[in-house]
């Protein structure tokens, strides 16, 4: 192998270096907010405040009137009703929807925006519902540094759901989730 | 043979000179429209220039100049009034700059052999990451998302990288980057680019925190919550302690009775990014509009009120903290010259064709070397010199502001108090020159509009020869029928209409992009937002007739042509 072939190869080979290594971030993506929504639908279902409940008990109607993001990321308000369109979705289940008497609707407002960011599934409304549901998301974040650079992050997300009595005004339901989300590499190249 | 030597010499110093041309520069078409307020061309120049770039994953590398257009986009988007609620340019900005790892790919080898903006992604200075992220948080204020503004404006106070002098002093002190590089000279310079000797250090972005303080301050005005409430004292304070003669502004910002309205005002040229030093390797700002502490005066109604500016764009860029380290591209620009001239030497001294050969490698390597040194001067040329914070009281509906710094008045027509308690925000950029446009001082709305149903001379589709430029809805054809026009149409067929002009009403066909509006001979109804620049040169003034493209529209326009008085109302 000639020496100029050799120092070729030698730079081919240093340029590549990294190159695997793709972008990452510590953010909240659709699939985590799915996850969350799954597994709040879920407690939902087998929670005090549902589990003595059957078809014949007097309906209730929840209406999801208010999501507030508190973390340090973006959620954007067509993911966020968007969100709580598919809660609503997992939740009108025929099987809770006819063993509970129970439904869920997200305001008529927002289904224009629901609709722009890509949810098909139906929309129901009633004015007459009997309860709402409230959702907050908080975040806290830790970060690693190295020689004065952010290299690694870490951010804990929680969120959290209330159903008030919209007659008595009283918290019939409170539940938290919470996730981790980490990213490596430099925040800030 | 020695001729075919110093030929060979005089071609590769030809060939230095041609590749140093090669260093990015502003874009003149976006610049010149910007400038002069024809927000609707450069936005539908950018919209075009951004529709070739590649849909982000998460996982997926954006394209180099990724994060460069879609900023230009967002700030003229946000100039001109717009703050669209699909996926929206800062939504792209905002997901790219929080990516980590992004140019990891980027070996010392491949970043040394290659040029800066060959190489990067771009992510902007430091400096430019922080604005960004303001204008983030803007565009999501002006939608009235309070919650998200204040994610993104406390995203833009991270902290700084300073470099450790012999004390602590220079990290304290604000010096430029042209401070450092002299500081530098004749010293070791592992002592000031050393990675031992890089600090993190606060950031002392003053209006990234009273944006902070002012968002939190809206949420929990709207949800009662005390540690909202708590924040926004912590974010008031810390930037009064970086500027304390904000002092009036924050005392404002915390008395809700006195405002319902929030104007950021984005004012003046912002620097030019350029290379300097040798071969151009080192980037460095140079201000085209001179810092001032000149107010903006602020005519509400029978108020009449001066706010300072709140942040100097041209000190943020010089300061060396908010700005990367140019030491690798300097050491190449050295090495460059090194090879340069021992390849020169070899070719032109040495007495066989072999060392005549080694020279002229030799030099290749130090041209491309010197060649690939320049500094990354991409930079966004549509950001501003200053800005100001502008709190007001909107008392009535359709009320006008007028602005004047510098001679330069706007008036903002349009403004309504807002239907909650929470302020409404409005990012305002103001013009400057000697021949402002009139539309900039009218303060009229000469078109209906989603905003102002009523204004207009007739009450009758633009597209069809009136002046309203309302979304198709089942309210604007009542209006048109009351003024007696269209009374057998029914919404359906009035949609069907605009779409077969081609013209939307939303931004959700348009990719979350706001194309040209059809006043500007466009196929948009989108509507900026009122008390905005965008808003005043749309509506303040009249604009040349519609031109229907099908032929339904062109018979209906031709049979529904308003009588002589009316069309002599609506000029």
């Amino acid at each position: 192998m000639g020496a100029l072939t050799r120092i070729l190869l030698v730079l081919s080979v240093s340029m590549a270096i990294g190159c695997e290594s793709p972008p990452q971030t510590s953010g909240i993506t659709s699939d985590d907010l799915d996850e969350v929504t799954a597994q709040m639908s879920a407690k939902l279902a087998s929670s005090d405040f549902l589990r003595d409940r059957n078809p014949s008990s007097p309906p209730i109607l929840i209406t999801i009137n208010k999501v507030e993001n508190l973390t340090s990321d973006l959620i954007p308000p067509a993911e966020q009703w968007m969100l709580m369109a598919r809660l609503q979705g997992s939740l009108n289940l025929v099987s809770v929807r006819n063993q509970k008497n129970i439904s869920f609707q997200v305001p008529p407002e927002y289904g224009p925006l629901i609709r722009d960011a890509g949810y098909n599934e139906p929309l129901p409304h009633s004015p007459m519902f009997t309860h709402t549901m409230t959702a907050t998301y908080r975040s806290a974040t830790r970060t690693k540094r190295e020689d004065g650079f952010v290299v690694g992050r870490v951010d804990l997300y929680q969120m959290q759901y209330r159903i008030f009595d919209v007659t008595t005004r009283a918290l019939v339901w409170n539940d938290e989730f919470a996730y981790k989300r980490e990213a490596l590499g430099r925040a800030q190249d | 043979m020695k001729s075919f030597r110093w030929i060979a010499v005089l071609s590769f110093l030809g060939f230095i000179v041609g590749l140093t041309g090669c260093m990015a520069k502003p874009d003149v078409e976006l610049t010149k429209t910007f400038q002069t307020g024809e927000f609707g061309t450069a936005r539908a120049y950018m919209v075009e220039k951004t529709a070739k770039l590649k849909v982000l994953g998460e996982k997926d590398k954006p394209d180099r100049n990724y994060g460069l257009e879609w900023m230009r986009t967002g700030m003229v988007t946000l100039a001109d009034g717009y703050a669209p609620e699909g996926f929206s340019a800062w939504d792209r900005v905002y997901y790219m700059l929080r990516k980590q790892n992004l140019n990891s790919n980027i070996s010392d080898v491949g970043a040394f052999f290659g040029t800066q903006d060959m190489a990067k992604i771009w992510k902007g200075e430091p400096f430019e990451q922080s604005l960004a992220y303001v204008c983030v948080g803007s565009h999501y204020a002006m939608q009235g998302s309070w919650d998200n503004a204040r994610a993104a404006f406390q995203n833009s106070t991270f902290p700084l990288k300073a470099i450790k002098g012999k004390d602590d002093a220079t990290t304290k002190k604000v010096r430029s980057t042209q401070d450092v590089i002299n500081a530098s000279k004749n010293v070791d310079e592992s002592k000031y680019f050393g990675k031992d000797n890089i600090l993190e250090v606060e950031t002392n972005f003053a209006m990234g925190y009273l944006l902070q303080g002012l968002a939190s301050r809206q949420i929990a005005i709207a949800n009662g919550d005390a540690s909202m409430l708590q924040q926004a004292g912590e974010a008031f304070n810390k930037a009064l302690k970086l500027d304390p003669g904000l002092s009036a502004l924050v005392n404002r910002l915390n008395d809700s009775s006195s405002y319902n309205t929030v104007l950021l005002v984005d004012y003046g040229r912002g620097p030019q990014k350029i290379g300097t030093g040798p071969d151009n390797s080192i980037a460095a700002f140079k201000a085209l509009k001179a810092s001032g502490s000149t107010g903006v005066s602020v005519v509400n109604g029978s108020e009449s009120i001066s706010f300072t500016p709140i942040c100097d764009v041209n000190g943020m860029a010089v300061d060396h903290r908010w700005n990367n380290l140019q030491d690798m591209r300097t050491a190449k620009s050295y090495l460059g010259t090194g090879l340069l001239v021992a390849g020169a030497a070899t070719a032109a001294i040495g007495q066989s064709q072999e060392t005549a050969i080694i020279g002229l490698i030799l030099m290749a390597g130090g041209a491309a070397l010197k060649a690939t040194a320049y500094a990354d001067t991409r930079y966004c040329e549509v950001m501003p010199q200053r800005y100001y914070l502008v709190p007001v009281m909107i008392k009535g509906p359709n009320s006008t502001i007028r602005l004047s710094i510098e001679g330069n008045t706007t008036v903002l027509a349009g403004l309504s108090p807002p239907s909650s308690r929470q302020a409404q925000f409005r990012y305002v950029r103001l013009l400057t020159g000697p021949n402002l446009p009139a539309w900039t001082k009218s303060g009229q709305i000469l078109y209906a509009n989603e905003h102002a149903p009523m204004a207009g001379a007739v009450a009758l589709p633009y597209i069809l020869g009136g002046t309203c430029v309302s979304p198709p809805s089942a309210a604007a054809l009542a209006r048109y029928r009351s003024a007696g026009y269209l009374r057998a149409m029914t919404v359906a067929q009035l949609e069907g209409l605009y779409r077969q002009e081609g013209i939307t009403w939303t931004t959700q066909d348009t990719q979350g992009q706001v194309c040209k509006h059809v006043l500007e001979g466009g196929n948009s109804l989108v509507c900026p937002l009122p008390g905005t620049l965008g808003y005043a040169r749309l509506f303040g003034q009249p604009h040349r007739p519609y031109s229907p493209k099908s032929k339904e529209v062109a018979d209906l326009a031709r049979s529904l042509a308003p009588p002589p008085a009316e069309k002599a109302a609506s000029r």
